[in-house]
């Protein structure tokens, strides 16, 4: 009867799941871009034996891929799933071969075949490949700040550290780096992260942490103890200012808008965007994300 | 009336079919392992202007799977399938990786939205990224002698190649080759191969060009510009001999089982397993392939003689 009731449920379930019985004990930084979430990755990588690979991007996409194409055979899903991850990403910023990967995946048992599974061997074997050590392991990918329900339904342990910061330096910082987007696209993203990771937190009290940037610079020991504690790691004070792991963090060195988050913690950067925009610009980012500014505690844009 | 039928056409025709207008005057080198498809490769990619990538191998499972896989969104159709093509054995030849490729074919207009323009943009950016020319470009890929129909379905007017070759030395190439570890085996995989070709010759004989290795290596000036007027390609008496062209395949010289290819063509592989089996080897290999073997004209592997062309 038993056995009965588990092949129903078997038949019924779906043929590769998203999670197994296994718990991987994952947690996310989440935050609109240029909120600090590269500094907190900096820091937090400082922890021995935890693995923060670049950012992978396409948690959210993966997932809902997973569910939607359960038709595709067990090798066919798995390319699906590692090809989103490689060539979502510019090479220089994840850059693995999946070939030797999907040779060890595409062989699992079927009891082993589940998305949770494949994503955790994905971020080992970055790690493995630059010679890091993986014992637990963290992402970091701002754009994951609109699918933190979909990374929740493939790691139902997750944890989430919200990087919160001043939405007019926020901006203005992505401003300054030249790409393409106009200020108005920019805002609205701060505004809609900003909202989705909010309402995430309040429909599953004790999954997020929110750090503000602000506070993380002006008392780094506190902040980073209090967001080791929510993780359940280690706090060493030599977290904050040690540099010896950044070569396990290389592809930050590469990328110019980054390099701010290798050099010592300061508070040089709050309210430079309040700064460096124009009463127009000001007016203009007001009109977009007054409300979540203010839900955030944070000034409005045009104030002062 | 027009839009009626449009939409029943859009309906009942897959999203994204095997190939649109365009036709790419593609050939597809096949034959059993170890019977010269190498060598016509080196001999064919000396054509200006024509690039043969290393082996691709998957293009029958590719299209297997484009037309099971409707159901994908566009992106990521085309993620599986450069997938499917860098995550097989092999792909390391091609010394690139595809996900450069891929922004560019997202950005597709739905009448190139098909598998036939998909694998002619993977090739071509193969002849990109290694800097060759790419007029026209043609596959050498023992194993798609199992896939002709399918690339058929997919290049209507898709030439092929067979390269034949006395069974008896291919197999013991491929065992003494370390292709195969197993003599039996070799030998099934030599009849599987022959015989698909054989059958799809039988329904498109227009479509293949038979190719002897034994007289492409005794006559090669007689049997190349036979293929070149085949495949519309210009003959050059140089294409023979002309291995300072090699750089266009270097991929095979890295592999110990090419080492040939950079030889002049000579005929001192004919005959060769013959002499090399031992007598039981070559009653195994003759109770394997053995029908075979008369059927496409080479004398039984237990007769020790050399094979009557």
């Amino acid at each position: 009867m038993t056995r009965l009731i588990h092949n129903i449920r078997t038949s019924l379930l779906t043929r590769y799941p998203l999670h197994g019985s296994q718990r991987y004990n994952a947690f996310f930084i989440v935050g609109a871009p240029r909120s600090g979430t590269t500094l907190m990755r900096r820091i937090l990588t400082a922890s021995p034996r935890l693995h923060i690979p670049p950012e992978t991007k396409v948690m959210g996409q993966v997932v809902e891929q997973w569910k939607k194409y359960q038709n595709l055979s067990w090798p066919d899903l798995v390319t699906l799933a590692l090809g989103t991850f490689s060539t979502h990403n510019r090479k220089d910023h994840f850059d693995l071969d999946f070939y030797e990967l999907f040779l060890r995946i595409k062989k699992w048992k079927s009891s082993d075949r589940n998305l949770a599974a494949v994503i955790d061997a994905i971020v080992r074997y970055h790690a493995e490949v630059h010679n890091v050590d993986c014992f637990r392991w963290a992402d970091k990918s701002p754009g994951h700040s609109t699918a933190m329900e979909e990374i929740l339904q493939a790691f139902p342990d997750a944890r989430f550290i919200h990087m919160q910061r001043d939405g007019v330096d926020s901006i203005a910082s992505w401003k300054a780096r030249g790409l393409d987007d106009s200020l108005e696209i920019t805002a609205r993203r701060w505004a809609t992260y900003g909202k989705t990771v909010r309402e995430f937190g309040l429909r599953h009290p004790g999954l997020v942490h929110v750090v503000r940037y602000e506070q993380l610079v002006e008392q780094p020991e506190k902040v980073v103890s209090a967001a080791c504690d929510f993780l359940g790691l280690h706090y060493d004070p030599s977290m904050l200012t040690t540099t010896e792991h950044m070569n396990k963090i290389s592809d930050l060195l590469s990328q110019d808008h980054m390099l701010n988050a290798v050099k010592p913690i300061s508070t040089n950067s709050i309210g430079r965007g309040r700064a460096s925009l124009s009463s127009d610009e000001l007016l203009q980012l007001q009109s977009i994300i007054g409300p979540e500014l203010e839900r955030s505690g944070y000034l409005p844009a045009d104030a002062g | 009336m027009s839009q009626l039928l449009h939409n029943i056409r859009t309906a009942v025709l897959p999203r994204y079919p095997l190939h649109g207008r365009e036709r790419y005057g593609a050939f597809f080198i096949v034959g059993a392992a170890r019977s010269g498809t190498t060598l016509m490769r080196r001999i064919l990619a000396t054509s200006p202007g024509l690039h043969i990538p290393p082996e691709t191998k998957v293009m029958g499972k590719v299209v297997h799977q484009w037309k099971n896989y409707q159901n994908l969104e566009w992106t990521e159709l085309l993620t599986l399938v450069l997938g499917m093509f860098e995550f097989h054995t092999g792909f390391v030849r091609f010394e690139m990786s595809l996900r450069e490729l891929l922004p560019r074919l997202k950005k597709s207009k739905t009448p190139e939205r098909n598998l036939a323009a998909v694998i002619d943009a993977i090739v071509r950016y193969h002849a990109e990224v290694h800097g060759l020319e790419c007029v026209r470009w043609a596959d050498k890929t023992p194993a798609h002698s199992l896939a002709m129909d399918e690339i058929l379905q997919v290049f209507p007017d898709a030439l092929f190649i067979h390269m034949l070759r006395d069974g008896v030395d291919s197999v013991a190439s491929g065992k003494e080759n370390k292709l195969y570890d197993n003599l039996e085996f070799a030998s099934q995989r030599w009849k599987s191969y022959v015989t698909a070709i054989g059958d799809f010759t039988a329904r498109h004989s227009d479509r293949v060009h038979v190719v002897r290795y034994e007289e492409l290596a005794r006559t090669p000036e007689a049997v190349v510009p036979g293929v070149c007027q085949f495949l519309g390609l210009p003959y050059d008496p140089t294409m023979l001999d002309d291995t300072a062209q090699l750089g266009k395949i270097n991929d095979v010289l890295t592999q110990d089982h090419h080492q040939n290819i950079s030889k002049p063509i000579n005929t001192s592989s004919i005959g060769r397993g013959r002499t090399r089996l031992s007598p039981d080897d070559l009653k195994l290999v003759q109770s394997v392939i053995g029908q075979d073997l008369k059927k496409w004209g080479y004398a039984p592997a237990d007769e020790i003689a050399e094979a009557k062309l």
